[in-house]
C-alpha cells in the first residue's frame, strides 16, 4: 500500500455531521426523583406525646412519626410498575428497578432503571441527595453509551406524563411544611390523624395537602392535594401494606385520582429487599454506566 | 436509470469483511470466556435479550446532482442484544447490528456494536473495571458535535448525522475514586469510516471509495497499529471537566482523488461512472481534549476543546465548541418543557478546515409535552458565520405503544451554499423527509 506522507494530498471534505440535537429523554430527566416519600432519610422523631398539644404541635408530630415510619433501612431494592389511564380507560405502562442506599448523614443514594416502554428501556438515573444544596443528578443514555450530568428537577411537572408530578414523588423535608392536626377519624379498623399540610417554599403546584395517617403505625392511607385556588385536584389512596424485616412498612399499591380530567396512575411495588448489600460504590458513574 | 448491485452480494462482501475484523479479538475473546466460564460456576449466568427492529425510509425532494444517485432510500435495521451476567457481578454483552436497504452502497451493512467481557471491583477507596473486546465509549460534553469523541469511528451509512459509531475493539481499564475517574484504553484495531457510497445522496463529489484498496495508510501496521487513548475526569462543585488524549491512526480520513480526469475534478457530479472516486487516507496523529460542564440552576454550561497534530505537514491546529442549554419549565401553563441549545462550533483552520462546523452557530430548541407518548418537537438551526448556509432539521418524535414509536425528520437549507463552503455544496440539493419507526422487545 502506498505511503500516503509522500503524496501531494488534495484535501477533500468530507460528508460531514449536520448537528442536531440528540434526545436525552426531557421528559425523564427533568421529572426523575428519588420516590424518596417512600424511602426517605430518617428525621429526628418527637416521642415527647405526653403534654397536651396544639393542633400545629400534634401535626408536625405526626408528620415527622409518618416520614420516620419509611426510613430506619440501609439498602433497598424494589420494583415498579406504573400504569395510566385515560378517562376512556386505555392503558399505558412504565415499569423501572429502583436501588436505594440510605445515609442520614450525607444523603440518600439510588439508582433508577426503566424497563419499558422499550424506547426507554436501559435508561438510567443516578441521584445523589443533599439537605442543603440542590441533588446531583446524572443520567446514563444506553444507545449512545453516554453518561450526562443533568439538572436538579423541576417540582410541579408530570412525571412520564402520569397523574404524579415530582413534587408528589419526592415529598420535601418535613420542615418545608407547616403542618395542622384537623382530627382523628376512623380509617378501616384503625384510627388515622388528619393533618393538613401547607407548603411554605414557593413553586408547589398545590396550596395545600391533607393526609390521613393511622395513629398505630403511622401509615399513610390517604392523601388530597388542593391546586391553587383550593380546588380539590388529586387523591392518592395507599393500599396492600405489607410488612418487610418485621419492621418496614411499605404500601404495594398507590393509586393517584386526577378530579378535573378523569385521569389515573397507579403505582404496583413489588419484590422489595431490604436486606440487600449495598455501599457507595453501588452509585457511582462508573457503576451507572454498567447498568443493565 | 441506475442499475444497483444486488444486496446480497453487497450483504455478503460486508459479511465477509466483518468475519475477518471478528476474527482478529475472536481469539482473545473467546480465550477469555472460556477462563471465566471454567472458573465459575455455569449456572450461575443471568441471560438478558433485548433490541431494536427499525425500518426506514429516507425521501429526497429534488434531483440529485449526479444521476446515478438515488430519489429515495430504504432500510431495515436488526440489533439484538444479548446480556450475560454472573452472581458474582463479571459479564458478557454482545449487541450486533445487522442493515438490509437499497438505494445506496453500504445499505446493507453488517456490524459489532459491542462484544465484551466485563469484570470490576472495588478497595475501600478505588473502584476499577476492566472491558475486553469491541465496545462503545463517548466522551463529550456539547450537542452540535463532540470534538473529544475519539474512540469508535462514525458510521455516515448508518446515519447522515453521524450520530451511529462502529463497534471498536479495544482493552479497556478504569479507576475510580475520590480524585475522579481515570480510563485508559488500548485500541489494537483500526476501523475506516463508512459513507453512502456512489449511489448514496449526502455524500462528497466524487464518492468516497469504501474499497480495501482505496484505504491508505501512513503506518506501516495499516490497521493493526496500536492505537491509546486516556481521559481523566472529575467534578468541583458545579464544574465537570475531562482531559484527554489520543495517540495513533485519526478516525477521519484525508481523502484522495483517484482516477478522475481534470473535467471529473471541475465538475465531479458529472461523473457518470464510478471509477472516479476519493480514497480514505488514515494519517497518525495526535490529540488532546478538554470537555467541560457547568451544571447551574436551570442552565448547563458546555465546552469541548481539541488540540490535533499529525493531519497535515503544515502543523497542528485547535478547534473548539461552547454553548450551553436551558429549560423552561411547564410554559403556557401546560406540562410541556421548552429547552433552548446554542453552541458556537470553531475550527482555526476555517476555509481549510475538514468539516461543515468550521466557524457556526447552532441553535436549537425542543418542545416535550411530557405526555403519555412522550411526544416530543425539535428545531435545529445551522448558520454558518463564514459562508451564507443555513439547515435546518426538523424533528418529531412520538411512542404510539409500549414497544413502537415514531421518528419523522426532515432537513433542508434555508440559505443554500455556495461553492466556497466546500463541506455543504455537494449537499445543496439533498433536503430530505425521513420516516423512522422502531419496534423495542
Amino acid at each position: 500500500m502506498a505511503n500516503c506522507s509522500q503524496q501531494q494530498l488534495h484535501f477533500v471534505i468530507s460528508p460531514i455531521p449536520i448537528p442536531r440535537v440528540v434526545n436525552e429523554l426531557q421528559h425523564l430527566k427533568n421529572k426523575i426523583c428519588v420516590f424518596l416519600v417512600f424511602l426517605a432519610a430518617a428525621l429526628p422523631f418527637n416521642t415527647d406525646k405526653a403534654y397536651a398539644q396544639s393542633a400545629t404541635e400534634k401535626g408536625l408530630q405526626v408528620a415527622k412519626a409518618a416520614r420516620a415510619a419509611v426510613s430506619g433501612f440501609d439498602g433497598l431494592t424494589v420494583e415498579l410498575e406504573m400504569t395510566l389511564r385515560n378517562r376512556q380507560g386505555n392503558e399505558s405502562r412504565r415499569a423501572l428497578r429502583l436501588k436505594t442506599l440510605e445515609s442520614p448523614s450525607s444523603g440518600d443514594k439510588s439508582i433508577f432503571v426503566f424497563d419499558s416502554p422499550k424506547d426507554v428501556a436501559g435508561t438510567a438515573f443516578l441521584v445523589h441527595s443533599h439537605k442543603n444544596k440542590p441533588d446531583d443528578q446524572w443520567l446514563y443514555l444506553p444507545a449512545l453509551k453516554r453518561v450526562k450530568r443533568i439538572r436538579s428537577s423541576n417540582r410541579s411537572g408530570s412525571f412520564m406524563g402520569s397523574e404524579f408530578s415530582y413534587e408528589d414523588m419526592t415529598t420535601p423535608a418535613v420542615e418545608k411544611f407547616k403542618h395542622t392536626w384537623l382530627r382523628d377519624e376512623a380509617c378501616g379498623n384503625l384510627t388515622c390523624a388528619v393533618i393538613e399540610s401547607v407548603p411554605i417554599e414557593k413553586g408547589s403546584g398545590y396550596s395545600r395537602q391533607v393526609g390521613w395517617f393511622d395513629t398505630a403505625s403511622y401509615r399513610t392511607w390517604k392523601t388530597e392535594y388542593f391546586d391553587r385556588r383550593n380546588k380539590h385536584l388529586k387523591t392518592l389512596t395507599y393500599s396492600d401494606y405489607n410488612r418487610y424485616g418485621g419492621k418496614h412498612w411499605r404500601a404495594a399499591k398507590l393509586s393517584m385520582v386526577n378530579h378535573l380530567t378523569g385521569k389515573s396512575s397507579n403505582l404496583d411495588w413489588s419484590n422489595f429487599d431490604f436486606g440487600v448489600k449495598l455501599s457507595d460504590r453501588d452509585f457511582t458513574q462508573t457503576s451507572l454506566r454498567r447498568i443493565r | 436509470m441506475t442499475s444497483l448491485k444486488p444486496v446480497s452480494a453487497e450483504f455478503g462482501k460486508l459479511l465477509l469483511r466483518l468475519v475477518m475484523f471478528a476474527r482478529l479479538f475472536s481469539a482473545a475473546f473467546a480465550a477469555s470466556c472460556a477462563f471465566t466460564v471454567a472458573a465459575q460456576d455455569v449456572s450461575n449466568w443471568d441471560v438478558q435479550t433485548a433490541g431494536k427492529v427499525a425500518v426506514k425510509g429516507r425521501f429526497f425532494s429534488d434531483n440529485p446532482l449526479n444521476p446515478s444517485q438515488s430519489s429515495h432510500h430504504g432500510e431495515l435495521t436488526f440489533e439484538p442484544t444479548i446480556y450475560l451476567e454472573h452472581s458474582g457481578g463479571n459479564s458478557f454483552a454482545f449487541r450486533p447490528h445487522l442493515r438490509a436497504g437499497r438505494s445506496q452502497a453500504n445499505a446493507a451493512a453488517a456490524d459489532i456494536r459491542e462484544a465484551y467481557f466485563l469484570t470490576f471491583g472495588n478497595t475501600d477507596t478505588i473502584e476499577w473495571e476492566f472491558r475486553l473486546g469491541i465496545d462503545q465509549v463517548f466522551w463529550g460534553t456539547t450537542e452540535a458535535t463532540n470534538l473529544v469523541n475519539i474512540v469508535n469511528q462514525i458510521d455516515y451509512a448508518a446515519d447522515p448525522f453521524g450520530d451511529e459509531r462502529l463497534g471498536q475493539p479495544m482493552a479497556h481499564g478504569t479507576i475510580a475514586g475520590d480524585f475522579g475517574i481515570l480510563n485508559l484504553l488500548l485500541l489494537p484495531y483500526h476501523r475506516p469510516r463508512t459513507f453512502p457510497g456512489f449511489e448514496g445522496r449526502f455524500r462528497a463529489h466524487p464518492w468516497i471509495s469504501d474499497n480495501s484498496s482505496d484505504i491508505l495508510y501512513e503506518h506501516a501496521d495499516e490497521e493493526r497499529h496500536i492505537d491509546f487513548a486516556a481521559r481523566y475526569g472529575a467534578s468541583i462543585g458545579f464544574l465537570d471537566f475531562g482531559i484527554s488524549a489520543f495517540k495513533g491512526t485519526a478516525r477521519e480520513p484525508v481523502h484522495l482523488p483517484i482516477d478522475c480526469s481534470a473535467r471529473q475534478i471541475l465538475s465531479p457530479i458529472l461523473t457518470q461512472n464510478n471509477n472516479c472516486r476519493l480514497q480514505q487516507i488514515y494519517r497518525q496523529i495526535e490529540q488532546g481534549g478538554l470537555d467541560l460542564q457547568l451544571t447551574v440552576g436551570d442552565f448547563l454550561g458546555k465546552a469541548e476543546v481539541v488540540h490535533r497534530s499529525g493531519f497535515a505537514s503544515d502543523g497542528s491546529y485547535n478547534a473548539f465548541v461552547v454553548g450551553g442549554e436551558y429549560v423552561l419549565y411547564s410554559i403556557f401553563g401546560s406540562n410541556a418543557d421548552l429547552t433552548l441549545f446554542g453552541e458556537w462550533i470553531h475550527d482555526e483552520r476555517r476555509e481549510n478546515a475538514t468539516n461543515a462546523l468550521q466557524n457556526d452557530l447552532f441553535l436549537a430548541a425542543r418542545y416535550n409535552l411530557n405526555d403519555v407518548g412522550d411526544t416530543s418537537f425539535t428545531v435545529s438551526i445551522v448558520d454558518d458565520l463564514d459562508y451564507s448556509t443555513q439547515t435546518l432539521n426538523l424533528l418529531f418524535e412520538r411512542r404510539l405503544s409500549d414497544s413502537v414509536s415514531i421518528d419523522l425528520e426532515s432537513f433542508m437549507f434555508l440559505k443554500s451554499p455556495t461553492a466556497e463552503d466546500r463541506a455543504y455544496f455537494p449537499l445543496r440539493d439533498d433536503a430530505f423527509l425521513e420516516v423512522s419507526l422502531v419496534y423495542g422487545f
